[in-house]
C-alpha cells in the first residue's frame, strides 16, 4: 500500500512538467502581446519594443521555457509582467480564498446532499418534491442566482454584504450560490446509488438479521454509496478551485478564478504558468487523498 | 393645476416681484456698498512674527504672533509631523516627534487674516543640539503620566508621575532645573516631600508627600500616574530620589500637553473618515512613470503631483510648478517651482528633487514603460536654482506644459525601502491586490487639506455589482457604470450620476492600402451609410456624442468640421457610382473593451449591408486584437477603436493617427501637407494661430474621411448623492482632492 501510494506521488512529477510545458505552449500561441497590452494601443513602437526587452520577451522561447523550469525547481514561480510582484505571494493570498470557498461549499452541500439522498431514497413520498428542487438548482446559472441572492439579501434585505471584503459574512452568500448546484448534483448521484443499494441483497441480508434504522443506513447502506460519492466531490472540489470565476466576478471576491481568467486576458504568462501549475498540483493531491480514502471506505482495494 | 398658475401670473407674480426686487436691491447694496463702508483699513497690512529667537530646542512649540486675529491657520515643518493649534493672535506648532538636532529646518506657515488678507511665508529654523546632553520630559495628559529623562534621542528612564489636578494644573512650557533639597514642608497644604527638585518658581519635581509625621501618604502613592497634585509633579520616592541624584541643575525640562489626535476626534464624525470608490480593475502599480492603465492612474495622481495639471475644463493649471515659460522657440523652457512644498516624508521639494524626478524617467537603464513618451523629445532637465529648472529638448515643442501635466510626468522621490514618496495629499496605507486599496492623509499639504481621512479603492469588476455596492451604500463612488444601469440609478432616491465627456473617440478606420478604400466616394459612402444618432440613443443610452472631427471636442484645439449626416440613398448611389456595389468587406472589431464596443460594430455591420455591401464581421478579444492590428500585415479592411490623446490636446490627437509612419496609424493615412502643418505647430507659440494649423488639419482630415466618424464617448460615474466635488477629468481619471461628503 504504501508502494501503491508512493508510485501515486511520484507520478505526479511528470504530470506537472507535461502541464506546464503545455500551458507555456498554449499561451505563446496565442495573439497577444503582454508589452503591448500593458501599455496601451496608443503605445508608440519604442516603448514597445524597451518593455518586451524589460520582461524577458525578446529571448528564444526554449530559453524562457528553460529559465521558468529554473525558477520552479527553486520553488519560484517568478515575478509578474504587469505588477513586478512575486506570483506565489500574490497566487497564496488568492488561493486562501478559493479554498475556504471550495471546502464550505463542499462541506454544506455533502451534509444535505448524501442526508437528504438518502432520506428520499428510503422514504419515497418526499422525493418528487426533492428532485423538483434538485432540478431548479442544477439548471440555474450560478451567475444568475448569485445577482438574485445579492438582490434579495443585500439590496432589499440588507443582511449581508454584496461584495468581498468583510470576512465570513461575505462568504454566506457566494457558499449558497454554489452549494446549490453542488448540492443538487449530488442529491440525485445519492438517491441513485441508495436506491440501488436498497435492493442489493446484503440489505436484505442485514435486514434479515434484524439490523435496523441508523445501524442498517450507516453501517450497511452508507459505506456502499461512499466510493461514487467522494469520487464526485473529488472531482467537485477540484472543479471549484478552478472554475469559481463566475461566482468570484458576481460577487466581487478576490480569489484564484478571477485571477486567473484576468492574467489570461493580460497575457501576463509568470501568472497564467503558476496559478495553472498550482491548480494541477492542487487536483492531483485531491486525487490522491481520494485514492487513500478509497482503500479505507473499500476493503476490497487494500488487497 | 392650470388654472393655479394662470393666476399666478396674472396676480401674484407682479405682487410678488416688488418684494423680490427691493430685496435683491438690498442684498447688492450689502454686498457692494456694505463691503466698502466695511473695508479694513489696508494702510497698515497685517503682519506675523515668528516668535524665536534661541534654536529650537526638543519638543519645543513654534509660536507665531500675527499684528491682527487669524481666522484660519497651519504650520508645516519638514520631517516632524505635529498639529497647530490656533488661538485668536497666535498659530502655536506642536511636534509629535523630536526635531533633528543641530540642523535647519523649513517651516512654512500659511493661514488668513480677519481682514481677508492670506499670507505663506517661509522659515529656516536652527536647532540647538542636545545629542549628548540630558534633558526631561513631561506630557501632561498621557496615561499614564509619565516623566521622561532624555539622553540626546534616546530614552534613559521614565517615571510614573502625578501631575497638577484640575484647578491646579501644572504649568506648561519650557524651564531649566534651578535648584534641590532633601525635603520640605508646606504649612499651607499641611504635606512635605522628600527630594524636590525646582523647575519653576514654587513648582517642583518631589517625591509622594508625606504628613506631619513623615507618614508617606498611601493613597496619594496610589495616584501616581494620573493628576493629583496642587501643580507640582510628584514621583515615587525612589524616582525622586533617583532625579534628584542624577539630574544636574540648568537641565533643560519641557513639559507639554499631549492634544488629542486628530483620529480620535473623528471618530464621531463618520462622513468624514472615508471616501468608498469602486472601479472595474485592479491598480498595477505605483508608480506613475511605469503604469499606463487607467486605475493606477487614478490612484497615482492622490499620491503624486504633476508640475502643471489639467482642469476639468481640459485647460492647464499651475499645481508644483507656478510657471513653465518657454524660451528660444520652445526649444527650452524655464520652470519655477512653488516653493514650500513637502513630500510625504517630510523633505522640502527642490529643484534637485524634480531634476532628479526626471532623471529617473528619462534613464534608459531603468527601461520604465512611459519613457517613450518624454525621451523622444526631454533632452536634459537642469536644475537653475534651488526653486527654478531648465528643460532642453530635441526640437521645438509648444506643448511641452501638456506633456508636463500628463499623470507619467509626475514627481516622485524614490525612498530608502525602495518605494517612492510623492507630494500628494495621501499616502499608502494598505494594497490587498485584487480586492482592495487604501490611501491615508499625509502630513503635509499644499493644496486645501483633503476632507477624507481616507481613500478607500475597490475592484469590483462586474458592472452589476458595482451598482449594488452603490446601491446599498457600501460604496460612495461607482465607476464606470454600463449604460443599462445608468438609466435604472438616475431615477434612484440617494444616487446620482454624472455623465461627463471624456476624450475618447470611437471610430472605424479604413485600410487605404486596399484600392477600394482609396475611391472617395467609397470612404464617403461609408460615412453616409451609419445612421450615428441611432446607434448612440440605441446601444449606447445617449451617453456619447456624434463625432464632428477626428478629435474630441473636449481636446484643447478642437475645431467643429462638417459632418455626414445619415442618408442610405446617397451612400448606396456613391457606391454604385464607385461600382463597389456587393464588395466585401470585412469589418474587425473588440468585444470588452469599449461601451457596447461589439454591438456598435454589430450595428455598423448591418448598415453597410443595408446600403449594398457585403460585411463579415470579425469580434475579437482585446488582447489579441491589438497584436493583430499590426501595421506589418494589416488584413483589415475596417477596423474599430478608440483614442485618447495623452495630453488632452490636439497634436497627440492628430500626429500618431495621421502620421504617415507612426504606429498608430492603421489607415495608413499620408498627407505631407498635414505633416508639414503639425510641425508647423509644434513651433508656434500662439495659441491662436497654433489651433487654427489644428484646425486646417482637422479640415482635411474630415474631408479625406479615412475613418467612418462615429461618437465621443460619455464617462458615467455613480455618486451617493451626498458626495460632492469629485472631479471627472477628460482623460478618464478622477480627482478625490476636493471631494466631501455633505451630510
Amino acid at each position: 500500500m504504501v508502494r501503491k501510494t508512493l508510485s501515486k506521488v511520484l507520478m505526479t512529477i511528470p504530470v506537472l512538467i507535461g502541464v506546464s510545458l503545455l500551458v507555456f505552449l498554449l499561451l505563446r500561441s496565442l495573439p497577444g502581446d503582454p508589452a503591448l497590452i500593458y501599455l496601451g494601443p496608443d503605445a508608440t513602437e519604442a516603448e514597445v519594443i524597451q518593455l518586451r526587452a524589460r520582461m524577458g520577451l525578446d529571448n528564444p522561447l526554449a530559453l524562457q521555457y528553460l529559465s521558468f523550469l529554473g525558477d520552479l525547481l527553486r520553488g519560484n514561480l517568478g515575478t509578474s509582467l504587469r505588477t513586478g510582484r512575486p506570483v506565489l505571494t500574490e497566487l497564496w493570498a488568492r488561493v486562501n480564498l478559493t479554498a475556504q470557498l471550495a471546502t464550505a461549499t463542499v462541506t454544506i452541500s455533502s451534509l444535505f446532499g448524501v442526508f437528504l439522498g438518502i432520506f428520499a431514497a428510503i422514504k419515497p413520498r418526499l422525493t418528487p418534491v426533492l428532485l423538483l428542487l434538485s432540478t431548479v438548482g442544477i439548471s440555474t446559472p450560478v451567475y444568475w442566482s448569485g445577482l438574485l441572492l445579492i438582490l434579495v439579501f443585500s439590496v432589499h434585505l440588507g443582511w449581508l454584504p454584496p461584495a468581498g471584503g468583510a470576512g465570513w459574512r461575505s462568504l454566506v452568500l457566494p457558499v449558497i450560490a454554489l452549494s446549490a448546484a453542488t448540492f443538487s448534483a449530488l442529491f440525485r448521484l445519492t438517491l441513485n446509488s441508495y436506491q440501488e443499494i436498497l435492493h442489493e441483497d446484503y440489505m436484505r441480508t442485514a435486514r434479515a438479521k434484524g439490523v435496523s434504522g441508523l445501524r442498517l443506513h450507516g453501517k450497511h447502506g452508507l459505506r456502499n454509496a461512499l466510493v461514487p460519492i467522494s469520487t464526485f466531490l473529488a472531482l467537485e472540489f477540484g472543479n471549484l478551485l478552478g472554475g469559481a470565476v463566475l461566482t468570484e466576478s458576481v460577487f466581487s471576491l478576490n480569489g484564484i478564478g478571477r485571477y486567473l481568467v484576468t492574467a489570461i486576458a493580460q497575457r501576463d504568462y509568470p501568472v497564467v504558468q503558476g496559478a495553472v501549475l498550482l491548480l494541477c498540483f492542487l487536483f492531483v493531491l485531491i486525487n490522491l487523498i481520494v485514492d487513500l480514502v478509497y482503500i479505507l471506505i473499500d476493503p476490497r482495494v487494500r488487497s | 393645476m392650470f388654472s393655479f398658475t394662470s393666476s399666478f401670473r396674472k396676480r401674484l407674480l407682479p405682487v410678488a416681484l416688488g418684494p423680490v426686487t427691493i430685496l435683491a436691491c438690498f442684498c447688492w447694496f450689502l454686498s457692494t456698498a456694505g463691503g466698502w463702508l466695511l473695508q479694513p483699513d489696508y494702510t497698515t497690512r497685517p503682519a506675523l512674527f515668528l516668535s524665536h529667537q534661541n534654536k529650537l530646542r526638543p519638543f519645543e512649540p513654534i509660536t507665531f504672533t500675527a499684528t491682527e486675529e487669524l481666522v484660519s491657520g497651519k504650520i508645516q515643518v519638514q520631517g516632524v509631523p505635529g498639529q497647530t493649534v490656533r488661538d485668536h493672535h497666535r498659530l502655536i506648532f506642536h511636534p509629535d516627534r523630536l526635531y533633528p538636532f543641530a540642523d535647519e529646518l523649513q517651516v512654512k506657515v500659511e493661514g488668513w487674516f480677519r481682514s481677508g488678507e492670506n499670507f505663506t511665508e517661509i522659515y529656516v529654523l536652527e536647532t540647538a543640539d542636545y545629542s549628548e546632553r540630558m534633558w526631561v520630559e513631561a506630557v501632561e495628559g498621557e496615561r499614564p503620566q509619565l516623566v521622561r529623562v532624555w539622553r540626546g534621542e534616546e530614552v534613559q528612564a521614565a517615571f510614573p508621575a502625578s501631575f497638577g489636578k484640575a484647578g491646579s494644573p501644572t504649568p506648561g512650557g519650557v524651564f531649566y532645573i534651578k535648584d534641590r533639597g532633601r525635603e520640605f514642608w508646606s504649612e499651607k497644604y499641611q504635606e512635605g516631600a522628600y527630594y524636590w527638585v525646582r523647575f519653576q518658581g514654587n513648582y517642583l519635581f518631589h517625591s509622594v508627600p508625606f504628613d506631619r509625621n513623615k507618614v508617606l501618604k498611601k493613597s496619594e502613592e496610589a495616584k501616581l500616574g494620573s493628576p493629583a497634585s496642587h501643580g507640582c509633579i510628584r514621583l515615587s520616592v525612589k524616582d525622586a530620589k533617583w532625579f534628584y541624584e542624577n539630574v544636574p541643575d540648568g537641565t533643560y525640562v519641557i513639559i507639554r500637553k499631549a492634544l488629542p489626535k486628530p483620529e480620535a476626534a473623528k471618530t464621531f464624525s463618520t462622513g468624514r473618515d472615508k471616501l468608498v470608490i469602486a472601479m472595474a480593475t485592479d491598480v498595477v502599480k505605483l508608480d506613475p512613470h511605469d503604469t499606463s492603465d487607467n486605475p493606477s492612474a487614478i490612484v497615482n495622481m492622490h499620491l503624486f503631483d504633476t508640475l502643471l495639471e489639467l482642469g476639468e475644463d481640459g485647460n492647464l493649471r499651475p499645481a508644483l510648478a507656478l510657471s513653465v515659460e518657454p524660451r528660444k522657440n520652445a526649444q527650452e523652457w524655464v520652470v519655477k517651482l512653488r516653493p514650500g512644498v513637502f513630500f510625504q516624508d517630510g523633505t522640502p521639494l527642490t529643484a534637485e528633487e524634480v531634476k532628479a524626478s526626471f532623471q529617473r524617467l528619462l534613464d534608459p537603464t531603468l527601461k520604465l514603460a512611459r519613457r517613450g513618451l518624454f525621451a523622444e523629445y526631454l533632452q536634459k532637465v537642469v536644475a537653475t536654482g534651488p526653486f527654478t529648472l531648465r528643460f532642453y529638448l530635441n526640437q521645438p515643442l509648444v506643448i511641452l506644459p501638456f506633456f508636463l501635466a500628463h499623470t507619467s510626468a509626475a514627481i516622485v522621490k524614490p525612498t530608502a525601502d525602495g518605494g517612492l514618496v510623492g507630494t500628494g495629499p495621501y499616502i499608502l496605507k494598505k494594497w490587498e491586490p485584487g480586492y482592495e486599496l487604501v490611501l491615508t492623509k499625509g502630513h503635509y499639504h499644499w493644496r486645501k487639506e483633503p476632507y477624507f481621512e481616507k481613500l478607500v479603492f475597490k475592484t469590483v469588476p462586474e458592472a452589476s455589482a458595482r451598482s449594488v455596492l452603490l446601491e446599498t451604500g457600501t460604496c460612495d463612488v461607482a465607476f464606470p457604470l454600463s449604460p443599462l444601469e445608468v438609466q435604472r440609478l438616475a431615477k434612484k432616491d440617494g444616487i446620482k450620476v454624472l455623465t461627463e465627456p471624456s476624450h475618447r473617440v470611437i471610430y472605424i478606420g479604413m485600410n487605404l492600402t486596399k484600392p477600394l478604400f482609396r475611391r472617395p466616394e467609397v470612404r464617403q459612402a461609408l460615412n453616409y451609410a451609419i445612421d450615428k444618432k441611432a446607434l448612440i440613443s440605441r446601444l449606447l443610452g445617449g451617453l456619447a456624442e456624434e463625432s464632428t472631427s477626428p478629435l474630441a471636442p473636449t481636446a484643447v484645439g478642437y475645431h467643429r468640421c462638417a459632418s455626414f449626416p445619415y442618408d442610405p440613398q446617397k451612400a448606396r448611389e456613391l457606391l454604385k457610382s464607385a461600382g463597389a456595389l456587393g464588395a466585401k468587406v470585412t469589418l474587425w472589431a473588440p468585444k470588452g473593451r469599449y461601451l457596447q464596443d461589439h454591438k456598435v460594430a454589430e450595428a455598423v455591420a448591418g448598415y453597410l449591408t443595408e446600403v449594398g455591401l457585403a460585411v463579415e464581421l470579425k469580434l475579437w478579444e482585446w488582447s489579441s486584437y491589438m497584436s493583430m492590428l499590426n501595421r506589418n500585415s494589416p488584413q483589415w479592411d475596417l477596423f474599430l477603436l478608440g483614442w485618447v490623446p495623452a495630453t488632452g490636446e490636439a497634436y497627440m490627437g492628430l500626429a500618431p493617427l495621421f502620421g504617415a509612419e507612426s504606429r498608430s496609424n492603421l489607415t495608413f493615412y499620408r498627407n505631407p501637407q498635414v505633416e508639414k502643418i503639425l510641425n508647423e505647430a509644434l513651433k508656434t507659440e500662439d495659441p491662436g494661430e497654433r489651433n487654427a494649423l489644428f484646425a486646417q488639419v482637422q479640415e482635411l482630415v474630415t474631408d479625406f474621411a479615412p475613418w467612418i466618424f462615429l461618437y465621443v464617448q460619455d464617462q458615467t460615474v455613480g455618486l451617493a448623492r451626498e458626495i460632492n466635488g469629485v472631479e471627472v477629468l477628460p482623460t478618464e481619471v478622477l480627482a478625490f482632492h476636493r471631494a466631501w461628503r455633505n451630510q
